[in-house]
């Protein structure tokens, strides 16, 4: 019945019936906006709802307080992707499988099939793919016999045709005949086969030999085209470029000037990498006197540019960060450009001869080299402060032998290993001096390829530190500082190639160090990390280099053991590296300051019971360091060596030193985190430590160190008055405009400015409420549906009760009629 | 199954949990015995089942466990063991136990204390100030950290708690995360935050006008009620601001913007370590690489005048 009732409503939906049709009244129209709500269908939306109840609800009603059910099983019978088509080909495949089920008695299933003694997957491969098709074309050359012979043989056995030549011969002759033919035949296109396949691979062999005979005619043709030299020298003459005007040579005082203008803008845009983040807050934070609130955004005007800050300002606030340090350098920086636009200069010149002759290059390098040499003076006279012993003198004195002793050209390296068979019998000086006459003749300036050699070799340096760090120590120090001038000029030279490169090497390194996380790992580290403030500005708020190295010391701080004086050694020489790292950017890491207050502790002797607290790694109760012996008149060098980072016994004078570092390194930091408001408290476990000190064995030269230290951690205490942490006061809030606000693009919304997790949070807020209401309402109609099916059934069973109870009456009040007329005919007949 | 079965099961269950009592050395005997007893509780859901279990459990735990298994069984217990008790609120004196042990055990107790506390109406009184002694630079290097730290945020999460309490509590993370390894200030951040945000009481902490002249917080009070925390200010921020993390550095500086609508998930930031950071930061693409401008001179530059070349 409910078949033919379907395709009845199907046009009804297409012609809508206008009474069925109803319309939402708009109180305002607006042009050119499309509403969807503008006119429902109520009628049919609430038959569809309906249907959909009676599908699903009034079933699961009918169905409800029953155990039994029936599940179809039929394949695809509840599956509504299927379409019958479908499922009528599912449940075929499965009876075909069904059918199809191997018996595991049947035996002869799995016979190959041949053919010729040959399986077919085997002929199937098709070994000799040479076609036969041009023999099955000639019929008079195939294997077949002709057609007469056939005719005869098959098919002419006839009276008529019967001469009486042939009666000599009986039939089995004749046979015997027809099948010699026919293997004669075989035999012979067999050969021929044979012969033209030896032929063309014959061919194919010589044709490369023939190759060369052919191309050379045809290139007898070009060589008569090639010009002659007069042609060449007269084109080059032509087309040379004219003079140029150039710019009038620099006096000294200019050049000067502009390099100290250079360092001045390095300087700044170091500083302001070092802010990080508050740089570019502050630019968001501006806002002119006539800003109202509304979000347009005036060209920033260049008066805000603080014109007096590239003057006279900036550069004294400096000069006074960097004290001595810089201002040392700047020199050196000053006398070295120069020489290296000379160095470029003579490089332009080289290139501009075209036959490149020996002696004048190394005339060239010669003067180089002894510019250089006096570069290199006033740099070695700088360590010469520190250090007032006459090693560098000596150092520099060998640099010149070496210069005079070693050849002049170097080529670059094509492996690991020339490298090393290069550098490996040389005093560190001699490879120094090698390296920067490699740098210098293989410039990339002189020729294309250079710029790639330079890159390897910058990694093959960074190999043989590693090398040299493993072998043995000093050497490794001094090659370290040797090398350490030429990697930072080759960094400057290619400095994307030197990222990669240290960026692996610290990868490496890290994963080395993963696999025993508790030990110290090699020296080579120290020396990379240092190399890497040698290289990159160690001050920047996010260094793509700097900043893993950072987490990397931190990592060996907190988590490696400190046994033995070596260990102590490795840890403080991180700490100093971690200061050094910071002493700019004033950057806070925990470890550090962990590390001197774990290495105090270390020296406080442990008499009470009491334990004293102290951090990770720290054990709680290690004496290694504390000063049994009376050192009072010990006199020697208060400051740490680099062997010992080698030995392993600690001895009186290795801890008065190890303690002497700490408390110079403490006073560097407090000096450092002295604007901190928390100062203090970062201080405050040295500081208990400290008071626990005992100072009487140590010499003179320590215990005022010590006291030094401590004052001025004390004092801190005494001079400091906090302020409240306050927050950033709130941009207040601009009156209300009488202008309009215009936006760029009016898409007739109005949006909200609010922050993305605000805007995203009320969205799902508004989502939750209107999905609550919705289910609400589906509640509700989903009960008054099911309402009405109860009513309806009552009122069903009402009406068939009534009916039965009439039915019964009246049955009943037949029969009493029935009774009663029997009863008054009885009487009647009484 | 019928109830003779049944309750011969049970009999024999006694049976057999009497003589692994006698057998006290075979304690691990008995753990694996539990589990088997789990298994059951999922088939058959009897009430006289769960008393078994129950009085099992209470028995064992009575025992003197050796750490390994202590350990285990302050693991085990929020998910398989509670649940199953028919009185949970009988386990208050080993929890309560275990809770004053401290160290490890203090925090994986802690769990099962939640539990208990929220679900099963437990009153605890001096719970906050034990959370609050938990509280120390131990705490980062400890194995179990994680599970506690995402805890106690969600024991901090009350809006009932009183405001001197919760200060406590920020100051005190605020100082730990002063000596704090990487993965601490991690997590110590994020939990401040959090706490700031949903004690709006606590706020002073990060905005007042006053001249203070010292830190008046007491951090070896006891009693974080009495610390006077609310009377302090949050100047660890600043020296937070200045970590040499980037990200941690910028997350002590948002302090100083207004406040977003929605909590920090703590379990997010649980896993920095030091391995992925540096991945991280060796993974960023990157423009340009800002270089040194000043010339080196050796190993040992100026900045490093307390080591010799020796």
């Amino acid at each position: 019945m409910k078949k033919p009732r379907k395709p009845l409503a199907v046009p009804a939906k297409k012609t809508l019936n206008p009474f069925e049709v109803h319309i939402n009244k708009q109180k305002m129209t607006v042009l050119g906006r499309k509403t969807k709500n503008d006119r429902g269908l109520p009628g049919v939306s609430r038959a569809k709802a309906l249907k959909k109840r009676k599908d699903t609800l009034l079933q699961e009603y009918k169905l409800q307080h029953k155990s039994n059910r029936f599940t179809d099983k039929r394949i695809g019978e509840r599956n509504l992707n299927m379409t019958d088509e479908d499922k009528v080909v599912a449940r075929y495949t499965a009876i075909r499988k069904k059918a199809h089920k191997k018996s595991i008695f049947n035996l002869a299933d799995d016979e190959v099939l041949t053919h010729k003694g040959q399986t077919l997957a085997e002929i199937e491969k098709f070994d000799d793919p040479r076609s036969d098709d041009e023999d099955s074309l000639e019929e008079g050359k195939s294997g077949n016999l002709d057609a007469n012979f056939v005719e005869d043989a098959h098919f002419g056995g006839g009276i008529l045709r019967n001469t009486g030549k042939e009666g000599a011969k009986t039939h089995r002759e004749l046979i015997d005949e027809l099948i010699a033919e026919s293997k004669k035949r075989k035999a012979e296109k067999q050969k021929v086969k044979e012969a033209t396949l030896e032929l063309t691979e014959k061919l194919d062999t010589e044709w490369k030999d023939l190759l060369p005979l052919v191309s050379k005619t045809q290139k007898k043709e070009e060589e008569k085209m090639t010009v002659d030299d007069y042609d060449k020298v007269m084109r080059e003459l032509k087309f040379e470029a004219r003079g140029t005007v150039s710019d009038r040579l620099k006096t000294e005082d200019e050049i000067a000037r502009e390099e100290n203008q250079k360092l001045e803008e390095l300087e700044q845009e170091r500083q302001e990498r070092m802010k990080g983040f508050e740089e570019t807050e502050k630019k968001n934070t501006h806002r002119s006197a006539d800003d109202l609130d509304d979000d347009l955004v005036y060209e920033s005007d260049p008066e805000y540019m603080l014109s007096y800050n590239t003057e006279g300002e900036a550069n004294l606030e400096i000069d006074a960060q960097i004290n001595g340090k810089n201002v040392g350098e700047s020199h050196d920086d000053d006398e070295e450009e120069p020489e290296n636009e000379e160095e470029a200069e003579g490089a332009g010149a080289e290139e501009d001869d075209t036959a490149s002759e020996e002696d004048d290059d190394l005339s060239d390098l010669k003067d180089d080299t002894s510019e250089e040499s006096d570069v290199e003076e006033t740099q070695e006279t700088q360590p010469q402060t520190i250090e007032p012993d006459g090693d560098s003198l000596k150092k520099q004195e060998m640099m010149e032998k070496a210069r005079q002793e070693l050849p002049y050209t170097f080529n670059l390296p094509d492996s690991y290993e020339s490298l090393q068979s290069l550098l490996e019998n040389q005093t560190p000086s001699h490879q120094g001096v090698i390296i920067e006459r490699m740098i210098k003749c293989n410039h990339p300036s002189l020729a294309e390829k250079n710029k790639q050699g330079l890159k390897v070799l910058f990694a093959y340096l960074l190999q043989h530190l590693n090398d040299c760090a493993e072998d043995s120590m000093e050497k490794c120090y001094t090659t370290f500082s040797v090398l350490a001038p030429h990697l930072f000029d080759l960094t400057q030279l290619d400095k994307e190639n030197a990222y990669h490169s240290i960026k692996e090497v610290i990868k490496e390194k890290h994963e080395e160090f993963r696999k025993s996380k508790k030990k110290y790992p090699g020296l080579e580290i120290l020396i990379f990390l240092k190399l890497v403030s040698l290289l990159f500005p160690t001050s920047d708020f996010r260094h793509q280099v700097v900043t893993p190295c950072f987490v990397f010391i931190e990592q060996m701080l907190y988590k490696c053991r400190i046994k033995s004086r070596k260990d102590i050694a490795y840890g403080l020489f991180l700490v100093t590296l971690v200061l050094e790292y910071t002493t700019l950017s004033k950057r806070y890491l925990p470890a550090a300051i962990n590390y001197l207050g774990g290495i105090l502790h270390m020296a406080v002797p442990k008499i009470g019971v009491k334990l004293i607290k102290v951090n990770p790694p720290f054990q709680p109760t290690t004496n290694s360091l504390v000063l049994f012996n009376d050192c009072t008149s010990e006199d020697s060098s208060l400051k740490m060596r680099l062997s010992d980072l080698a030995e392993e016994k600690i001895d009186d004078l290795f801890k008065i030193r190890a303690l002497n570092t700490t408390l110079k390194l403490i006073e560097e930091f407090d000096n450092n985190f002295s604007a901190l408001p928390s100062n203090l408290e970062i201080f405050k476990d040295i500081l208990a430590y400290m008071e626990l000190l005992p100072t009487r064995n140590y010499p003179q030269k320590v215990c005022t160190q010590f006291e030094r230290t401590s004052q001025q951690l004390k004092s801190r205490r005494s001079d400091k008055n906090l302020d409240y942490v306050v927050m950033p006061a709130k941009r207040p809030k601009a009156l209300r405009l009488y202008e309009p606000k215009i936006e760029e693009v009016f898409d007739g919304k109005r949006r909200k400015v609010q922050s993305k997790e605000k805007a995203e949070r009320d969205k799902l807020l508004h989502k939750l409420k209107k999905e609550t209401k919705g289910a609400l309402r589906e509640i509700r109609r989903d009960k008054s549906f099911l309402g009405r099916v109860k009513i309806q059934r009552r009122m069903q069973s009402d009406n068939e009760r009534r009916e039965k109870v009439k039915r019964i009456y009246s049955e009943a009040a037949m029969q009493q009629s029935e009774l009663n007329s029997l009863e008054r005919k009885n009487k009647r007949k009484k | 199954m019928s109830k003779v079965n049944k309750s011969h099961k049970i009999n024999l269950l006694q049976k057999e949990l009497l003589t692994a009592r006698k057998n006290a050395n075979s304690l691990l005997e008995l753990l694996t015995y539990c589990e088997l007893l789990e298994q059951e509780a999922d088939i058959v859901s009897l009430s006289a089942h769960r008393k078994v279990f129950s009085h099992f459990w209470l028995s064992f735990l009575r025992q003197l466990l050796p750490l390994r298994v202590y350990k285990r069984v302050l693991l085990m217990l929020e998910k398989s063991i509670i649940p199953f008790l028919n009185k949970p609120r009988l386990l208050i004196d080993f929890l309560t136990e275990s809770y004053d042990k401290g160290g490890v055990y203090s925090l994986l107790s802690l769990s099962g204390l939640y539990v208990l506390i929220t679900k099963y109406d437990l009153d605890y009184n001096d719970f906050y100030k034990k959370l609050y002694s938990l509280l120390d630079h131990q705490l980062f290097f400890m194995k179990h950290r994680h599970r506690f730290l995402a805890l106690m945020d969600q024991c901090l999460s009350s809006p009932l708690l009183s405001a001197s309490l919760v200060a406590a509590f920020i100051k005190r993370l605020c100082r730990l995360a002063l000596r704090a390894p990487l993965s601490g200030v991690a997590v110590i951040l994020p939990l401040i935050y959090n706490l700031l945000r949903r004690h709006p009481n606590t706020l002073p902490m990060i905005h007042r006008y006053k001249s203070a002249g010292e830190d008046c917080y007491d951090y070896q009070e006891v009693d974080p009620e009495r610390s006077l925390a609310i009377e302090s200010s949050l100047w660890e921020l600043d020296a937070l601001m200045n970590h040499y993390v980037p990200s941690l550095s910028k997350f002590a500086a948002s302090f100083k913007e207004p406040f977003g609508v929605a909590d920090y998930k703590i379990g997010e930031f649980l896993n920095h370590d030091y391995t992925k950071i540096i991945e991280e930061e060796l993974k960023k693409k990157v423009k340009s690489v800002p270089l040194e401008f000043s010339t080196p001179s050796g190993l040992l530059t100026p900045a490093m005048p307390m080591w010799t070349l020796d």
